[in-house]
């Protein structure tokens, strides 16, 4: 076995865990899983398949690590690409391709094809219209607010695309790529019925699935789960997922499978049950929580994303935008609510105080609110600009996961704080990753 | 002219405003809209075809209404009903084909048949599965908390869908049918070629477009302005509205097709610019805002949806559930939140009279905020519930929109005394109407 199916069986046995070696973390490089089939684990993965007519790659490259792909790739084989397939739109896994295509005009090649789900164009089309936006949330995402915000504008739009299922035969291979909306609208799990490999895209990454992200349009999760229990019912021997390491064997694959469709589908229920009794958001938020013993096992960590804000998207699947808290309908400005409860408190320094307080006592949640509404109340305020900072760094050190730790080491950062003193790590899955070593050793 | 035709004029000369007849109001009837061609103004609308192989219907019915608008049919047409065209999957306008059905059974006529957009049966399950989650929320909306709203679990689901678009022909006439996502997923508009009758479902209602709903899924602003502008594009001489009135006339009916698409516009790239600025949920709600030429037109008043909702299904079709307040990730407990609110201010007493005062100065948002903190803290004084319930009942009469009228008084009726068992549910927009255009406007 190479580095990455060892650090696998380490995850698997816990003799290290998702938040030492994060599912998008470390090592990265191309290992053979297979007769003629390699999985680059990078931050996101690639799956190649040899065949006698070239080919198959499975979510090529990101935007950020086409050439150095591309290398590896080209280092274990020399077949041309024949096919390329998307399993969903997120721009760490549909770029690349051009890199294959320069080659095989320059070699009299026939060019490479894109295979893709048909809502994917949609999505680029959305992505080009608000690539600021979306720029802007993946520094909090993954960079805690350091950099500068960037996002692809230009994309390899599909040359096939297909609306529920679709097969793929190349040189003697069968790729089955089945539609499941999921993490997105658009996302393909591929199945290979001759050596029984499962490519999930983003609908298994070792950790709480991503059902939740905060910043992200909308998730699904009852989908998410059957398409789950559907992967589970083909038995599949080997499980390479859209981030993190492979799982191998029949056993593993299926039991990793079916609990995380069935901690989808507890937390689908249980906020679709307090909807229809009647429950406010701030309520069901509160209440939901994820079966334990699913959130002990190793490749269901809350690492990346969390359940509270899956149940986030199961409500605003089901429902409007409304909490349910009838103030929230047309609520004040954040400023005139901050100058009111400056003066109820008798300043906005008292606001602060009481949240540096509150922060310190473990009470993180609420120290939050206080604090911005001193903030708001006197933005030129130095003092108060620190003591804010410093109160998210405190909920920086405790949260879980990547959303939560990026959105609030960038909401230090905007303050002009610098978490690294407390927090060190160039990325955020880098900070999780060092936390985790500290803790360990202390 | 009939009441129907003539409250249209009335409401297009500026004679009547929709404030006073709101779109979902009465007059409720049947009126010829040309040789063959019927339209029942109903809650929601029904628009009648006749063929040399029988009726078309576009919207049969609602849940409540089926015997109603199958009653009034009758008396105008005996022909067998052919072809049922859902406009979308919401249920004041999906029902009333069972008793077609069963007049066709009796008579041994074809069953009739039902046509829609290929996402309209999923709706419907989705329906099945929240029902009473469904009732919750249209009890707030249309009765503003006053009675059971009810809220089916059963369904009849479509015999033919189509995805993009359509051509139907029944007896000699044809109706072209166009998918376009806007206040539903599953919603199509119909144009008939050969009188020019553009039957647009909720696409238009005489009120700005219903794409903010604050308590139903995501709605599409930037497809609906598209989809208005196609159907602009081919010169209709009638609209027949989902809800609301007939516009006769072809310019007048690009005018307001055209208009209600450049509202939407409007409100879709401002937002959409502010989210490319980075900015928070809270700032784009203050900050956007229709322009003014077209907030002052008739058919895009404020009556049922409003503008400030429509920003927010734009930034949740384009961002996350997030609002950019770092404290709102995850945030306290309001039951926390509200606590630490009364400790502050010395007390939940103290929180509500300080609601009271910015409601009698007209800061309604605030003391909504400090009302609620107030119950929470003490759910059981008295004092503290009948404040509450009183900035609630005043915020109710300044806000224009069925959608915000029926949600504050939902909260006056939760805060204050129950209801009375025998009292009868009053419809939003009946107290709405009641009240007129608001003389205080909403803050």
């Amino acid at each position: 076995m190479g580095e990455i199916l060892d650090l696998a069986e380490a995850l698997w046995t816990g003799k290290t865990n998702a938040y030492a070696a994060h599912p998008f973390g470390l090592p990265r490089g191309i290992e053979q899983i297979a007769d003629r089939t390699w999985f680059y684990r990078g931050f996101a993965n690639t799956i190649i398949r040899e065949t006698d007519d070239g080919l198959i790659v499975i979510d090529p490259a990101a935007s950020w690590d086409t050439k150095i792909k591309f290398d590896a790739i080209r280092g274990v084989t020399q077949a041309r690409l024949h096919t390329a397939i998307f399993t969903h739109g997120h721009t760490d896994h549909v770029f690349g391709v051009p890199e294959y295509a320069a080659e095989a005009k320059a070699k009299g090649w026939p060019l490479p094809r894109i295979v893709a789900h048909e809502a994917m164009p949609a999505r680029f089309d959305r992505y080009r219209a608000s690539a600021p936006w979306n720029a802007w949330i993946n520094l909090c995402q993954f960079r805690g607010g350091v950099g500068e915000p960037l996002f692809p504008e230009n994309y390899d739009y599909p040359d096939l695309t297909y609306a529920d299922r679709t097969t793929v035969n190349v040189g003697g291979v069968t790729a089955e790529l089945t539609h499941a909306r999921g993490e997105t609208d658009d996302h393909t799990y591929i199945f290979f019925p001759d050596n029984g490999l499962l490519c999930t895209g983003d609908l298994f990454i070792w950790s709480v699935p991503n059902a939740g992200n905060p910043q992200k349009v909308q998730r699904y999760a009852r989908d998410w789960a059957k398409a789950l229990r559907d992967m589970a019912g083909l038995k599949p021997r080997m499980l390479t997922p859209g981030h993190g390491v492979p799982i191998v064997g029949t056993e593993r694959v299926s039991q990793a499978l079916n609990d995380t469709a069935a901690l989808l589908e507890a937390l689908h229920e249980n906020t679709l049950a307090l909807m229809n009794q009647g429950a406010t958001l701030d309520e069901i938020i509160h209440q939901v929580q994820a079966p334990a013993e699913l959130l002990n096992k190793p490749y269901l960590q809350p690492v990346y994303d969390e359940p509270e804000f899956i149940v986030r998207n199961i409500y605003r699947f089901y429902g409007g935008w409304h909490d349910g808290a009838p103030s929230h309908l047309k609520p004040v400005a954040d400023k005139e609510l901050a100058e009111e409860m400056a003066a109820l408190a008798g300043g906005a320094e008292r606001l602060a105080d009481r949240a540096a307080e509150l922060s310190a006592s473990g009470d993180r949640r609420l120290a939050c609110h206080l604090v911005e509404w001193a903030l708001d109340a006197a933005p030129e305020n130095g003092r108060i600009k620190e003591m804010a900072g410093e109160v998210y760094i405190d909920r920086a050190e405790v949260e879980t996961s990547t959303m939560a730790v990026g959105i609030f080491l960038a909401a230090a950062r905007a303050l002009g704080l610098n978490p690294e003193t407390r927090l060190p790590g160039k990325t955020v899955v880098h900070v999780q990753e060092e936390r985790a070593k500290r803790e360990k050793a202390g | 002219m009939g009441e129907i035709i003539e409250t249209a004029e009335a409401l297009w000369t500026g004679q009547k405003d929709t404030y006073t007849v709101h779109p979902f109001s009465p007059p409720h009837g049947l009126e010829a809209l040309g040789p063959g061609t019927w339209f029942y103004k109903g809650f929601s609308n029904a628009i009648v075809r006749e063929t040399n192989e029988g009726l078309i219907l576009v919207d049969p019915a609602a849940l409540f209404d089926t015997q109603p608008k199958f009653d009034a049919i009758r008396a105008a047409t005996s022909q067998p009903l052919n072809t049922a065209i859902f406009t979308h999957g919401h249920v004041d306008h999906v029902f009333g084909v069972g008793n077609y059905a069963q007049e066709a059974e009796a008579n041994g006529w074809p069953k009739p048949r039902i046509v829609a957009q290929e996402a309209l049966p999923a709706r419907l399950r989705r329906y099945a599965a929240t029902q009473a989650w469904n009732s919750h929320i249209n009890n707030r909306q249309f009765r503003g908390g006053t009675g059971p709203a009810v809220f089916p679990g059963e369904f009849d689901f479509p015999d033919i869908t189509f995805r993009d678009r359509m051509t139907l022909t029944v007896g000699g006439i044809t109706a072209e049918l166009r998918h376009a996502r806007g206040e539903t997923d599953d919603h199509l508009w119909v144009f008939f070629p050969d009188n020019r009758l553009l039957c647009t479902g909720d696409l238009f209602i005489w009120a700005v477009p219903n794409a903010g709903n604050p308590q139903k899924v995501q709605r599409y602003a930037r497809e609906w302005a598209a989809a208005l502008r196609e159907m602009a594009a081919l010169r209709p001489e009638i609209l027949a509205p989902g809800h609301g009135f007939p516009i006769i006339g072809a310019d007048r009916v690009s005018q307001a097709l055209s208009d209600t698409a450049g509202l939407l516009e409007s409100v879709h790239e401002q937002t959409l610019a502010l989210m490319n600025k980075g900015a928070s949920l809270n700032e784009i709600l203050h900050a956007v805002k229709a322009p003014s030429d077209l907030s002052a037109k008739p058919y895009l008043q404020p009556v049922y949806d409003e503008s400030e909702f429509i920003v927010r299904n734009v930034w949740r079709f384009y961002g996350g559930w997030y609002d950019g307040r770092p404290s709102h990730l995850k945030p306290a407990a309001e039951q926390t939140q509200a606590e630490e609110a009364a400790r502050l201010a010395g007390g939940a007493d103290r929180l509500a009279s300080r609601a009271r005062e910015l409601a009698e100065a007209g800061r309604f948002r605030l003391a909504c905020h400090l009302a609620d903190w107030a119950c929470l803290v003490a759910p059981d004084q008295e004092e503290i519930r009948r404040a509450a319930e009183s900035v609630y009942l005043a915020r109710a009469q300044t806000e224009p929109s069925t959608m915000a009228m029926g949600i504050y008084l939902s909260a006056a009726r939760q805060f204050g005394p129950p209801a009375p068992a025998d009292e009868p549910p009053v419809p939003v927009f009946i107290k709405q109407m009641e009240r007129g255009k608001p003389t205080t406007a909403a803050d």
